[in-house]
């Protein structure tokens, strides 16, 4: 039990993160504004991944909605290949995400950069069934993300960010970690 | 129809029930419990994370439970239920042949028992055992009064540690996955617990309620006697109607074996079952009828092929204050009596409340009488359930259920009773067999007067509609008796502190910190087991859009777990996460 104690208190700051939605009076208009977006960048294996997988492209798309008072809710879907070092074999990497970007307060009110995280959802096979693993089939597991980005350059209804984030799964015996690094784009809906 | 259950039981308001049903919703306040998401991963998560009442499990749709407000030291699966909703063989409880939505929700859940290996198992190949994930698919769509809906279901969580046993079972050498009776579900290769589909049709009027529906379960049932596993394929058709008084409802189950076993590959036995009631006043009384039939070389045979039981239920308001309620009925063998005078009192806005209470039968239900046996010529009783004898339980419960007391209220009861010559499983063998125990052996009387104390306690906290807190405490003594005969000595102290925040963004927080010290629990393994002590943590995240038409939810299902079994040949009680999207057409 104790060695979940970390885990159990990444899931009470993600609770009490949603404290920080507490709004003023004057709050509303949630999902009043909404912008559909893709990204795009490189996902970096973390910790003992970094051995046996090669940094590869990662690509998402996802919509972004006004939550509460300048907070944003956001739906993720990604896909990456986790290119097994020194083998033609690659883990297809699927992540589905939802969570809370909140504005940092610079470099102004209007146009922030923001931070936030939430929940994933992995789910990860083999390219090809190697025999024996349990990743020749489908395996999924949950886990948690945080995100930064930049303030959008804008352009008509479309902005433009750069964005670091990391994901990290919930797996035994190890958790796994991965970064990204990447360029996103949105269009506003609504 | 927001219990359809409720209205096609006929009996099922038995005074006990009744009675139970006070003693775990009687807490001044509403208990921040999770309620329908948690329903979603199996119904004994949403019980388990309410808080007080379960026990441990050994499989999705096994598992140990003795309902908080339940007194008598038997599993819920096994208590004094003349008409359970579903015969125990068929998942009584286990809500695989529940009613439909309780709400005209459509969406997807999945989840997982967290602690896959994934990339890990590329990086640090040491294995460990997989863990399964739970899926699950339902949709509503309303029409005036009507509701049309299907839903389907596979839980997988729990099933690692059983599905090599039971794929040596069900596929041929070298046959992996070519036929449905391979995979043994609906999809997917775990060898889940239990796979369904189904839907129905349910009309809410005015003068008439109705509902019909039929499911379709891949299920692997213990039998209730050896508790050897029985892979079925169950076919379940229902109907009900209420109106003006009446209810009638009629039930249907087929259930096949399918297993490489010829022996009893292709068995099947069949439950047909009819209900009528009626409502006169404070009395309702009522008729059931089931015809059970079994294949020849079909394992199970109940005691009796056909049961008619009539009975009476009563609800009657004596003096002021006092209430007379229960249920009586008899039938080709059997009878049982149920009878609780209650009375309560206002005085200051502070309720104080005395129930006494009789229950008494001759069977402990008589509609779960089966025997089991070991080959098809019938001479060999592996389990004997059919036994014949009086019990008697009486209490008297206590109770004061406080006005506020500023941000406070409080509720306090305390039930001392007695249990004579209670029915208890006696075993005669046990064999380790397919990583479980299997057991002969027969109900019996466990004779004399058993003795039990049951307090608690519930203070709930609020500054705000949308804030509480809520600490419950449970304290049972086994005071005096023949214990040790008993299937389960209950948890001397189970505490929950409860909590739920609700923003004004829609956003709903709910968790419950537990702790239970443990129980003992006999009849599963040779040796009695001591359930460990231990705390357990659940939580879920909820997000309404547009008024409650979109919902999004993440269940955490204890993140605290040592990932050690509960019971004695159950898998490991693990991290369970379950997240969900539904949207109210």
């Amino acid at each position: 039990m104790l060695r979940r104690i970390p885990l159990a208190a990444i899931l009470l700051a993600l609770l009490c993160a949603g404290a920080a939605a507490r709004p003023s009076d004057s709050g509303g208009g949630q999902l009043g504004h909404g912008s559909v977006g893709a990204d795009g960048g490189v996902a970096i294996p973390l910790g003992n991944l970094s051995d046996d997988f090669e940094p590869g492209p990662v690509a998402t798309i996802f919509v972004r909605m006004k939550y509460w008072e300048g907070i944003d809710f956001v739906l993720l879907a990604g896909y990456q290949r986790d290119r097994i070092s020194g083998s033609d074999l690659f883990l297809h990497h699927a992540t589905g995400s939802a969570g809370l970007l909140f504005p940092l307060p610079f470099p102004d009110g209007r146009n922030p950069a923001r931070l936030g995280g939430g929940i994933a959802f992995f789910f990860v096979r083999a390219s090809e069934p190697v025999g024996g693993l349990l990743l020749d089939d489908n395996e999924s597991d949950f886990g948690h993300w945080f995100r930064l980005e930049t303030p959008a350059l804008r352009w008509r209804t479309m902005g433009f960010r750069l964005y670091a984030q990391q994901q990290t799964a919930w797996t035994l015996k190890k958790a796994s970690h991965f970064a990204a690094f990447g360029a996103s784009a949105e269009a506003a809906l609504w | 129809m927001k219990d359809l259950r409720r209205c096609a039981l006929p009996a099922l308001l038995s005074a006990f029930c009744a009675f139970a049903a006070e003693g775990n919703g009687g807490a001044p306040g509403a208990a921040p419990v999770p309620d329908d998401f948690f329903r979603a991963e199996t119904p004994w998560s949403a019980r388990r994370a309410a808080g007080l009442g379960a026990f441990g499990f050994a499989s999705a749709s096994d598992w140990i439970e003795r309902p908080a407000g339940a007194l008598l030291p038997w599993s819920a699966t096994l208590d004094f239920a003349p008409l359970g909703p579903v015969p125990s063989l068929l998942g009584e409880r286990r809500e695989l042949f529940a009613p439909g939505p309780r709400d005209s929700l459509s969406g997807v859940l999945v989840g997982n028992e967290v602690g896959d290996q994934l990339w890990q198992e590329v990086s640090s190949p040491a294995r460990i055992e997989n863990r399964t994930p739970t899926t699950q698919a339902f949709g509503a769509i309303p029409f005036g009064n009507a509701l049309l809906w299907g839903d389907l279901r596979q839980v997988d969580h729990w099933s690692a540690k059983y599905a090599q046993a039971r794929k040596a079972r069900v596929v041929e050498a070298n046959r992996w996955g070519e036929t449905y009776e391979d995979l043994h579900s609906w999809f997917g290769e775990n060898y889940p617990d239990f796979s369904y589909f189904g839907g129905g049709l349910r009309w809410e009027g005015p003068q008439l309620r109705a509902g019909v529906q039929g499911r379709s379960a891949w299920w692997w049932p213990l039998s209730p006697g050896t508790r050897r596993e029985i892979p079925l394929l169950v076919d379940a058709l229902s109907g009900s109607a209420e109106f003006a008084g009446w209810s009638a409802d009629a039930r249907f189950f087929r259930g096949e074996i399918f297993a490489l076993d010829t022996a009893i590959d292709g068995e099947n036995f069949e439950i047909a079952e009819f209900a009528v009631a009626r409502r006169l006043g404070p009395v309702r009384p009522w008729i059931r009828f089931r015809n059970t039939r079994a294949s020849e070389e079909f394992p199970l045979r109940p005691a009796d092929e056909n049961v008619l039981l009539a009975g009476l239920d009563h609800e009657i308001g004596l003096l002021p204050g006092f209430v007379f309620s229960g249920s009586h009925w008899v039938g080709n063998g059997f009878w049982g009596a149920s009878d609780t005078l209650a009375f309560a009192q206002r005085i200051g806005g502070h309720r104080l409340s005395e129930a006494l209470f009789l229950r008494l039968s001759n069977v402990r239900s008589p509609l779960e009488r089966w025997r089991e046996f070991a080959t098809g010529d019938r001479s060999d009783t592996l389990a004997d359930l059919a036994h014949v004898s009086t019990w008697q339980h009486y209490g008297l419960r206590l109770a004061w259920d406080s006005a506020p007391l500023g941000p406070f209220r409080v509720s306090l009861s305390a039930t001392p009773w007695a249990g004579v010559d209670l029915p208890a499983f006696r075993s005669e063998s046990w064999t380790w067999s397919e990583r479980r125990w299997i057991r002969t052996g027969r109900e019996a009387t466990a004779e004399g007067a058993l003795w039990g104390m049951q307090d608690r306690l519930v203070v709930d906290f609020s500054l705000c509609p949308c804030r509480l807190w809520q600490f419950e405490a449970l304290r049972e003594d086994a005071l005096a008796g023949p214990w040790g005969k008993m299937e389960l000595v209950p948890a001397e102290w189970r505490l929950a502190l409860r909590h739920s925040w609700k923003f004004p963004s829609d956003l709903e927080i709910r968790a419950a910190l537990l702790w239970t010290s443990g129980a003992t629990i006999r009849q599963r393994s040779p040796e009695e087991w001591r359930e460990p002590d231990r705390a357990e943590l659940n939580a879920e995240i909820r997000q309404s859009f547009f008024d409650g038409r979109v919902r999004l939810w993440l269940s955490l299902l204890n993140p605290l777990s040592d990932d050690e079994p509960l019971v004695p040949d159950g898998p490991e009680d693990r991290f369970r996460a379950v997240a969900g999207v539904a949207v109210k057409i």
